[in-house]
């Protein structure tokens, strides 16, 4: 059986930052108000490390969430590299024994879980969307054959690392009274090389971190109706996401993808619309709180998971919703 | 140059998952390769067709029943493969990567591809780890690749944008959606499949020791039934459903 470190009781919970562009992103305010409640069950405190390159702004920020804030700070840590965070991470992982890492299930964060939990040899659940504390053992509740069954997943590691799903678990209050260290970190080789980075519509809303997401399917008829999606996306504040059967066909890039080869959303509202709802598209949408279907088929599978369902023409009923919604948002 | 092709074979996407007692039912359900493994294959093939030569080996790691899974993607143009038997409850990446990192380890591949995750358990791990257990660098969930001179240089997609990574070979690269779909094996890859060479192993044939789980599914569920919803019809509808989103569901 694996020994814990039973004399040195691990209680604190270590939340990984992420940031882009010298922004904080959203999930890690949703990871450190996981952590706190982990922390509650524990009977430790939060900590937040934050690695970047000219980033003291961001430890600033995230310390206003009432947390003790570990700064790297070096060149090689301006863009995320699993070497360059896991050089920076292991040496205050292994001297401050953690009972649990959080970080977002997010392309950044699922990258590094796999490869810290394999360096320090503790169990990853990743993609979490609930969880649990028992007698000192984490047990992790995560979606699995695409949402079809949900589990529950004992780590038995100290620490152990969860991966949260976004838009899952509600961001953490400015509480206040958090602090910033700077540590000190030595980074060697990279082990792979950024050659580039190119940044497409910039300010977009990202999909998987959108609390609205208006997505279309084959049911828009043609690629330049793709617009009125985005229009309707707009209006809201929210992303635009497509079925595949329109990424494959060209109509759009497959960054908007929403599916089980694409992307995995947790909106507050999905509005699907000409789309006809086949179960690897639902693998991708289906834990959105209200989805709302427009579609000319009565029989369309996505109506068995629709809120509030429209059977009419994409057409003639999106325009309609995107000046319905324009007065209702409107400012008064 | 050696590919090397992990390769998962687990309920296909279609298939309906049964839980009895908080146990997964899937004696009786279609398999089918992992989807993102299948773009690996064609990933390696296109490789393959633009250097005039080399060779896929696959690898899958599971029951018996996963030598199906070689045979399909053997069908598709891999060459050779290896079965590494297991049993199908083994969940542990602790106990699945090293089994995994001795086998490619005595083939010595010039690059791994492995679907980014599989679609059964959706963990999004394996690659990765088994990367780290051999000490190789690696890159994660990527769309277009080629390999150029020792080195594959990678493109995946970031938050807003895109990432264009090289890395050095011998590496291992997780596979995310590809721009051509996978290819559909001919009648003749299918017959040739069958002469294709399947070697079998195990962790006890490797004479690897495994440690204790480090993780463990202790119960399965299926999510709550949702409510039927309401349903309209004719774009006169629009209004209600604004107004119902605003006052009864309370959205915006």
């Amino acid at each position: 059986m694996e020994k814990y470190k039973e004399y040195k009781m691990a209680n604190d919970i270590l939340v990984v930052a992420e940031h882009r562009g010298g922004e904080l992103k959203k999930i890690t305010s949703e990871c450190i108000g996981a952590a706190k409640k982990l922390a509650e069950s524990f009977g430790g405190e939060v900590h937040a490390a934050v690695a970047g390159n000219g980033t003291s702004g961001i430890a600033e920020e995230i310390s206003k969430y009432g947390v003790k804030v570990t700064y790297f700070n070096d060149p090689k840590l301006a863009d995320y590299t699993y070497e360059g965070y896991c050089q920076a991470l292991v040496p205050i992982i292994k001297e401050r024994d953690y009972a649990v890492i959080v970080m977002g299930a997010t392309p950044t964060g699922r990258d590094l879980s796999a490869t810290l939990g394999a360096r320090i040899g503790a169990a990853v659940g990743t993609d979490c969307t609930g969880f649990s504390v028992d007698g000192g053992k984490l047990v992790v509740t995560r979606p699995i054959y695409a949402g079809k069954v949900v589990s529950k997943m004992e780590l038995l590691t100290r620490p152990a690392i969860m991966t949260i799903r976004p838009n899952t678990f509600a961001p953490a209050d400015e509480s206040g009274g958090g602090s910033v260290e700077t540590a000190a970190c030595t980074i060697g080789d990279l082990g792979v090389v950024i050659r580039e980075v190119v940044q497409k519509a910039a300010g977009k809303v990202e999909l998987t971190e959108a609390d609205i997401v208006v997505s279309g399917g084959r049911g828009i008829k043609e690629p330049g109706n793709y617009k009125m999606i985005e229009d309707l996306a707009e209006v809201l504040g929210g992303a635009a996401g497509a079925s595949r059967a329109i990424v494959d066909a060209g109509w759009v890039d497959h960054s908007h993808q929403v599916g089980q080869t694409g992307k995995t959303v947790s909106p507050k509202l999905y509005i699907a619309i000409g789309i006809s709802g086949a179960i690897q598209h639902l693998a991708g949408m289906s834990s959105s709180k209200v989805i709302v279907a427009i579609n000319n088929n009565p029989d369309a599978a996505i109506f068995k998971v629709a809120d509030y369902g429209i059977v009419a023409d994409a057409l003639v009923a999106v325009p309609m919703m995107t000046e319905e919604f324009r007065k209702l948002l409107a400012p008064v | 140059m050696k590919i090397a092709l992990l390769v998962k074979y687990c309920p296909d996407s279609e298939a309906q998952i049964d839980v009895e007692d908080g146990k997964l039912q899937t004696s009786g359900v279609k398999y089918s390769v992992s989807p993102y493994d299948e773009y690996g294959c064609e990933a390696a093939l296109q490789i393959l067709e633009k250097k005039g030569d080399g060779e896929i080996i696959l690898f899958s790691l599971g029951p018996e029943k996963n030598n199906k899974g070689l045979k399909d993607e053997l069908a598709r143009g891999a060459h050779r493969a290896i079965h590494i038997s297991s049993p199908e409850e083994e969940t542990c990446i602790a106990r699945i990567a090293p089994q995994i990192a001795a086998v490619l380890k005595e083939e010595n591949p010039d690059v791994i591809f492995c679907g980014w995750k599989g679609i059964d358990f959706d963990c999004g791990i394996t690659g990765t780890a088994v990367a780290e257990v051999m000490g190789l660098p690696h890159v994660a969930m990527v769309n277009e690749l080629e390999a150029v001179d020792g080195k594959i240089i990678c493109h995946r997609q970031v938050d807003g944008g895109e990432e264009v990574i090289e890395v050095t070979l011998p590496a291992v690269i997780t596979i995310g959606k590809g721009k051509k779909e996978p290819r559909y094996p001919s009648l003749k890859g299918i017959m040739a499949a069958k002469k294709k060479p399947i070697g079998e192993k195990s962790a006890e044939s490797l004479g690897l020791k495994l440690p204790d789980a480090k993780s463990k599914y202790v119960h399965f569920e299926k999510p709550p039934a949702k409510q039927a919803g309401k349903k309209f019809e004719g774009p006169e509808a629009v209004a209600e459903v604004v107004r119902l989103l605003h006052e009864e569901a309370k959205i915006l």
